[in-house]
């Protein structure tokens, strides 16, 4: 054993120097794509922008689904830094559950530029690129207010509860909505930004309550799974239907009237400044805001021309 | 004697892949609180009274801005807008004097003078909300507030005050006909101009006749 000793520390000294060579040698600025979910097409949309941009600036560039789970998304961190990814350009599953993977990043020295979703930490990520989310939320609750003449019945239907956008969303809505005391809300219900779980909630929602006369819904897919459900009931005409997103389906249906107004983000806006972001912190640049809005603009029958699904025309 | 060097370079291995792989960490150094204590009542109140009025006395006649958007849409918004965020929507703050046309339940209609024609805006007189105020006075810098929260509430209590003290004694006062003036913020989409849309969010605001 003695003898071979010399060979057992040789080999593993390759073995380390094997690691150090390849997180080196396999520098070929690469930028990589880590996002909530593929499930949904407007993270889809977000992923393939950003990825593009990135491609167009130059860089090689990977798209990782976190499929909605931490762990999962761990894994992804885990990979990338030790691939030697140069950036990550991230959309988050859970505010508080994501932070320990960008801080992992962060101490590997890979920036992240988060998209879209927040994370509960003012250090970690290098920049968030966020929707603003509660100043669209404001825009739509004004505009649901003037609608309902300042008084009525309605339901809101949450997304994640773990995620800030539900919060944001909800909280801006809820500035003007609460100062109109004959607008009562009769249930606010999680659906967890899903088409089939907010039909679903709707229609538990609309057998104890048969007096309603509109619904938020904190996102695009949701409003029209409570549109579904509406209309199941025989009640689309009668009750208006507010969404958030500015996804293809929601504009088509405000168009036809189905759907009365939506928050539109732009996922192009954050996925290309995000990509910017990491480029320039590559060429040397450290002086990012901690945080940036995007503005969110209401989308109603009256300006719908201006616009296509995530974006404007 | 082979045996324990053998165990011993095992436990040596097996150390340092585990002391390799695992790391414990603090939970109060992942997590850094969020909850800070940023008084948004007092900072508000404090630009409102010392920083504000200032930036009041200079702001751009609306006919002014209308005009200098038509002949140069991008030095426009570049000399006279302002927003907190990346997009389309940009701020202003102007003045304007003009005649109270219509008083509605939510805005009364203000006619404005402009050269040769005649220019009719909303006064909001309800639903004061949103970012015109915060962004139009352009004496918040997002760098210095990393909490969306703190932004928004700034943006909350500015209007608040125009809700509380700028409108109640307005109302009660204005009637058809009145000749006002107003100094106050707008929300404009650079990308679709649409002037006959175009509400004023009041901040000082007097009947003159």
């Amino acid at each position: 054993m003695l003898k071979r000793l010399p060979y057992y520390l040789l080999l593993g000294a390759c073995f380390f120097i094997q690691c150090k060579s390849k997180t080196t040698a396999d520098k070929k600025h690469k930028i990589a794509v880590v996002v909530s979910t593929l499930n949904n097409p407007w993270f889809v949309f977000l992923a393939n922008t950003a990825a593009d941009r990135a491609k167009a600036l130059g860089y090689e560039a990977k798209i990782f689904d976190s499929q909605n789970n931490t762990a999962l998304e761990s894994d992804h961190f885990e990979n990338i830094i030790v691939a030697g990814f140069d950036a990550i350009l991230f959309n988050s599953t859970d505010a508080d559950g994501s932070i320990a993977n960008v801080l992992k990043a962060k101490a590997a020295g890979v920036p992240v530029f988060c998209m879209d979703r927040e994370i509960n930490s003012n250090t970690a990520a290098t920049s968030q690129i966020l929707s603003d989310s509660y100043s669209g939320a404001v825009a739509i609750a004004k505009y649901f207010t003037q609608q309902l003449k300042k008084k009525g019945n309605y339901v809101e239907i949450l997304g994640i509860v773990g995620d800030n956008n539900t919060w944001a969303r909800s909280k801006g809505f809820h500035s003007v909505v609460d100062n109109y005391p004959d607008l009562k809300m009769v249930a606010q219900q999680s659906a967890d930004f899903d088409r089939n779980k907010a039909m679903e909630v709707m229609e538990t929602i609309l057998q104890a309550n048969s007096n309603i006369d509109a619904v938020f819904c904190g996102n695009d897919g949701m409003a029209m799974g409570a549109y579904q459900a509406l209309l199941s009931a025989g009640k689309a005409d009668k009750v208006k239907v507010f969404g958030f997103d500015g996804a293809e389906d929601v504009i088509t249906a405000i168009n036809e009237n189905k759907v009365a107004a939506t928050g539109m983000q732009f996922p192009k806006v954050m996925a290309e400044t995000a990509a910017q972001f990491a480029d320039e912190y590559i060429k040397g640049r450290r002086d990012f805001p901690q945080k940036i809005p995007v503005a969110v603009e209401l989308v109603t029958n009256k300006n719908i021309g201006d616009y296509i699904a995530y974006g404007k025309k | 004697m082979n045996r324990y060097i053998k165990y011993l370079l095992l436990v040596v291995v097996v150390g340092l892949v585990a002391y390799k792989s695992v790391y414990i960490k603090k939970l109060s150094t992942m997590v850094k609180a969020t909850g800070n204590k940023f008084d948004a009542v007092t900072f508000s109140k404090k630009l409102w009274e010392e920083r504000l009025p200032a930036k009041l006395d200079s702001a751009i006649a609306l006919s002014a801005f209308a005009n200098a958007v038509q002949q140069n849409p991008g030095d426009a918004f570049l000399k006279y807008s302002n927003a907190l965020g990346i997009g389309n929507y940009r701020y202003v703050l102007i003045k304007a004097e003009g005649v109270i046309t219509e008083i509605g339940d939510d805005d009364n209609t203000l006619q404005i003078n402009n050269g040769d024609s005649l220019m009719r805006v909303k006064l909001a007189t309800e639903f004061i909300y949103g970012n015109a105020i915060r962004d139009a006075s352009a004496l918040v810098d997002v760098k210095d507030f990393p909490n969306t929260m703190d932004l928004n509430n700034i943006s909350e209590e500015l209007n608040k005050m125009v809700r509380k003290s700028v409108l109640p004694p307005f109302k009660e006062k204005v009637k058809k006909g009145d000749k006002i003036s107003v100094t106050g913020a707008i929300e404009i989409n650079k990308e679709h101009l649409r002037w006959t849309e175009l509400e004023i969010i009041p901040i000082r605001l007097q009947i003159v006749q």
